[in-house]
């Protein structure tokens, strides 16, 4: 009876996962088997669109995204550590509201941020050259429509992402493990290596998935930003789909997206104890 | 290694104390938790500081081994000020209540951590590891057992190792054993006692068991609301308690007080003593008629062993005695009990 | 400075910034419904569902719509001409009753394929009446390729190529430099691109030296491959938002940008910054000329269901008042066909006019190709999209 019954308290998340996850995904696949530029599913398959994936300059988009996704989370890490440790260490009323703080850019349109921080970099009648240039008569350049301004629109973009796992992750370090450590000889420098970033381990890890994934997908700060400086894969995967009108081609670029995703998370997923996050 | 006599450090041992507290204080916001705690430590001691919950043991521990830095006062090892060096340049080592073993690491790499973070090889590690887990009685083959695989027991001997690993000058202990069950904490009293004597370290232990206390030390602090408020062997805080709070401390007693050459609660004269306190232990009383008597009823026989305890009802209201087993008292029976005055120890306060 | 207009992006201009996830739920949709299942939006009785470009989405028009009529009506924007004509092939015809695609469409595609119906002659032939002198019947965009059939209602039309700082390059050198601008040297790196895709492949033919609209021999897609290479490099920028590039037009970030026109420098001209200038070249590789006319076409789409009240709204929207509102589409300022009635011309101030740079309109009109097909689309869009993907 009781094992009947933790199956159908499943069945609606099941359910979900497969009309939402999988079978998109099937239809997709599909799709990336198909001619290029027809829509005919059912019409002979073939594997031409992968190798055009492989042989007309895709690796370009998929370079810049997926060393965009590494370089962001690497920034965001090194940004969310001392964030969490800090909010951590003093928890209370001043922390809640710095989290929330961080929070709130989580529930305003990212278009609408990255406008935001374009204004506040564009040169000559930006914010930032504006007051630097009223306030202290310095006249600067600008990072907009360069690479750099790509990866300071993920950073900026994706840092919560990192943040909350990771305060989560953070909470998982006892107190008396880090004494115990710094007892034993170990250095600030150790301490971290050793003991506190083993222990946050399912926390860091988590953000880092978010992150990645989440970039992968990334387009906007690209667009925005980045004058298109790079062409993401998401990118290339949406010309394919519109101006093209080459579904096949985009379909095999999404699975392929979606393969490098895999390939990334599931490693990482299963070496981590989710049930350590949560139980916490 | 661990060597087997005190090491020589160039001044005689009897003159330089291993650890000299200095005026130590710590408040936290309008909190003293700790307050000007002055004492030296011998070379080779086992010390145990002794106190109830809140007393700031815990708070003068995390001092000691430079978690936490006091307010004033300064802190002395082998003559050196090492008040605000940090815990990974001190040559002390702590075993901590809550052990604080690292769960995802083998017990092999808790025992070598302070070796590794000194730069020790891989091979030398582990020797020395093996060895450790030899001393503490874990055999060879825990070294690569997780520790989350490890009974009560064995982790506390891990944390032990570990804490020996550097070959600390000092250890710490702050209430290792409080969490075991009562025959493994008994064994482990007398093996770390064992242990200490054969490494000649100098071990200083907190805990707010008086027996443990009595059973390890050489001496042994009292301390009350962030003040120690006596030091002594075991048989000196023992057999002459400084106040009624220290006495309480160190096991059940009855406590009569004295005003005017009065016993006030059983109205009695006492000439030729002061005013304050007499403390009288459970076996100062036995019923006989030999010193000062003390009519009462017997509420309640607990069998304890070789000895019994009887709750008396006396006009001084419930006191306590202890009495060999072949008494023949029972609940409800009408006595006389005595006890020697001028044996009695008083205190003043 | 000059200010942002508050609307969003994606009110003003289909492409602007990202592809959105829902974007892409939207055409997986559309997937759906072209391999046969079930969709669950579908056009209802007394509402009218347009698919079109954004002035007809505007909420003004859309609820005098309402008033009049009692109708109501929902819209999509489109993403590029012939993705919406791929959405009516692939079976969207009866969830949409209104098209407005540009010129060649509607009597190339369209009609031939059965996707939209002709409209009553004797009810829809006197508005070309009103309009200007162009579009006087038989007005052959509007119709059928043998002339029997009237496919659609014409309105908005502008010449669509490029736009530069009339502080840094003189109008009238920009016309007679025409699409070599782009390719001086001196420019590299002082021009954006706005990636309206189909339209910048067409571009970069005419700055090519190809006519955008006859077949291309080999060495034609060479030079295209070299120009498009060398376009897309060279630009400072390229991004789906035309008020990102005003605003670097403004700091000085870029001099000049295509693909452009009146509808991407009107709403910054009519707020004062009439430097931000428009310009269709005097000459070029099409016929002689390098502008490009494009011309809407507002089409019935062939859906049973609402037929009479899209009939009603094609007529509805030459009205003055309606018309007045598709010319200021979501705050834009745009020319239309029924600008030629005085009725309609007179409601434009003369600023507003001149952020339409109405005086050289026929200019710009006269020297212009009208908008076609571009044979072999698909060939020239992936290299220009190749050349995207090298870009960084």
């Amino acid at each position: 009876m009781k094992q009947r019954a933790g199956y159908l308290f499943m069945a609606p998340v099941a359910l979900f996962l497969l009309v939402g996850f999988a079978t998109p995904i099937f239809i997709v696949g599909w799709y990336s088997l198909i001619e290029p530029r027809t829509f005919e599913l059912t019409s002979d398959l073939t594997l031409a669109n992968y190798r055009a994936a492989f042989t007309e300059g895709y690796g370009g988009p998929f370079y810049w995204s997926i060393l965009g996704a590494f370089a962001t989370v690497a920034t965001c890490a090194l940004l969310a550590w001392p964030t969490a440790k800090m909010l951590h260490a003093r928890a209370g009323r001043g922390a809640a509201i710095v989290t929330g703080l961080i929070a709130v850019p989580i529930f305003v349109s990212e278009s609408v941020r990255l406008f935001g921080l374009s204004l506040f970099l564009m040169p000559g009648g930006g914010i930032l050259a504006g007051s630097l240039k009223a306030l202290f008569g310095v006249s600067i350049g600008t990072v907009l429509n360069t690479k750099i301004a790509v990866w300071l629109g993920l950073v900026y973009v994706h840092f919560p992402f990192m943040l909350f796992p990771l305060l989560l992750g953070v909470a998982l370090i006892p107190q008396d493990r880090i004494d115990a450590a710094r007892d034993l000889g170990a250095s600030r420098w150790q301490v971290l290596r050793e003991i506190e970033l083993p222990l946050a381990l399912p926390g860091l890890a988590i953000g880092a998935l978010l992150t990645f994934v989440l970039c992968i997908g990334a387009n906007a700060e690209a667009a925005i930003l980045g004058g298109q400086a790079v062409t993401v894969v998401t990118r290339a995967i949406e010309q394919r789909f519109s101006y093209a009108q080459d579904w096949p081609m985009g379909a095999a670029l999404t699975m392929l997206v979606t393969l490098v995703t895999a390939l990334v998370v599931f490693p990482v997923l299963s070496r981590i104890d989710l049930n350590r996050l949560i139980r916490r | 290694m661990i060597a087997a006599e005190p090491q020589m450090t160039g001044t005689p041992a009897d003159t330089t104390p291993a650890l000299s507290l200095q005026r130590l204080s710590r408040h936290f916001g309008a909190t003293r938790a700790l307050r000007d705690v002055s004492l030296d430590i011998a070379e080779g001691e086992f010390f145990t500081i002794v106190g109830p919950s809140g007393s700031g043991k815990t708070t003068l521990l995390r001092i000691l081994a430079g978690l936490d830095r006091p307010t004033s006062g300064a802190l002395l090892l082998r003559g050196q000020d090492v008040t605000l060096q940090p815990p990974n340049k001190r040559p002390t080592a702590m075993v901590f209540q809550s052990l604080a073993l690292f769960d995802h690491r083998s017990v092999g790499q808790n025992v070598e951590f302070a070796l590794k973070m000194r730069g020790v090889g891989a091979e030398a590690r582990k020797t020395r590891a093996l060895e450790l887990l030899e001393l503490v009685r874990l055999g060879a083959d825990y070294y690569g057992r997780p520790v989350t695989q490890c009974s009560g027991g064995e982790r506390q001997r891990v944390a032990l190792a570990r804490a020996l690993a550097s070959d600390p000058e000092i250890l710490f202990f702050d209430e290792p054993l409080s969490a075991l069950d009562y025959r493994l904490r008994k064994t482990l009293e007398v093996e770390l006692r064992g242990l200490q004597r054969r490494t000649g370290r100098t071990f200083v232990y907190i805990t707010h068991s008086l027996e443990e206390a009595m059973v390890m030390s050489d001496r042994i602090g009292i301390m009350k609301d962030g003040a120690l408020v006596q030091v002594g062997t075991p048989s000196q805080i023992y057999d002459r308690p400084r106040d009624r709070f220290v006495a309480r401390f160190m096991g059940e007693v009855n406590i009569l007080e004295i005003r005017d050459g009065r016993l006030v609660e059983l109205d009695t004269p006492l000439p030729g003593r002061a005013d304050g306190y007499l403390v009288l232990r459970p076996e100062a009383l036995s019923p006989t008629e030999s010193g000062l008597p003390i009519r009462c009823t017997v509420l309640e026989r607990f069998q304890l062993g070789s000895r019994v305890q009887l709750h008396l009802d006396t006009p001084a209201g419930l006191m306590i005695a202890e009495q060999p087993a072949s008494c023949t008292l029972q609940a409800g029976d009408e006595a006389t009990f005595s006890f020697d005055p001028d044996a009695a120890h008083r205190v003043s306060e | 400075m000059k200010t942002r207009p508050t609307l969003p992006a994606s009110l003003r201009n289909p492409m602007a910034g990202a592809l959105s996830r829902r974007q892409m739920m939207g055409g997986m949709a559309a997937g759906l419904a072209a391999a046969g299942m079930p969709m669950s939006a579908r056009a209802q009785a007394e509402q009218i569902a347009l698919l079109t470009w954004d002035a007809y989405a505007d909420p003004r028009l859309l609820d005098m719509w309402r008033e009049t009529t009692g109708n109501g009506a929902r819209y999509e924007i489109h993403i590029s001409d012939p993705t919406s004509v791929n959405r009516l092939r692939a079976g969207e015809t009866d969830v949409w009753n209104f098209i407005n695609l540009n010129n060649p469409w509607a009597r190339q595609v369209l009609w031939p394929e059965g996707l939209i119906y002709d409209l009553p002659r004797d009810r829809f032939e006197p508005l070309y009446a009103q309009m200007f002198e162009k579009f006087a019947m038989p007005y052959d965009w509007a119709l059928s390729q043998d002339g029997e059939h009237l496919l659609g209602v014409v309105q908005r039309f502008e010449t669509f190529d490029f736009v530069v700082n009339s502080d840094v390059i003189a109008p009238a050198t920009a016309k007679d430099e025409g699409w070599d601008l782009f390719n001086n040297p001196d420019f590299a790196n002082r021009y954006g691109i706005l990636a309206y895709e189909d339209w910048n492949v067409m571009d970069i033919c005419m700055g090519a030296g190809i006519h955008p609209y006859k077949p291309k021999t080999e060495a034609d897609y060479a030079k295209f491959e070299e120009t498009a290479r060398r376009w897309i490099n060279n630009a400072k920028l390229i991004t789906t938002d035309f008020v990102q590039l005003n605003l670097a037009m403004l700091n000085g970030e870029i001099d000049l940008y295509f693909t452009g026109g009146t509808y991407t420098a009107s709403s910054a001209r009519a707020e004062g910054a009439t430097n931000i200038y428009a310009i269709t070249p005097n000459s070029g590789p099409a016929d002689g000329k390098g502008g490009i006319n494009w011309i809407e076409l507002n089409s019935a789409v062939a859906n049973p269901q609402g037929k009479e009240a899209t009939l009603d709204f094609l007529e509805w929207i030459t009205t003055p008042d309606a018309a007045e509102i598709v010319a200021r589409g979501n705050g834009n300022l745009q020319p239309v066909s029924q600008m030629a009635q005085d009725e309609v011309l007179g409601r434009f101030s003369a600023d507003e006019l001149n952020a339409i740079q109405w005086d050289e309109f026929d200019e710009r009109i006269a020297n212009a190709v009208e908008f076609d097909i571009v044979p072999d689309y698909d060939r020239l869009y992936d290299i220009y999209s190749a050349a995207i993907r090298d870009r960084g």
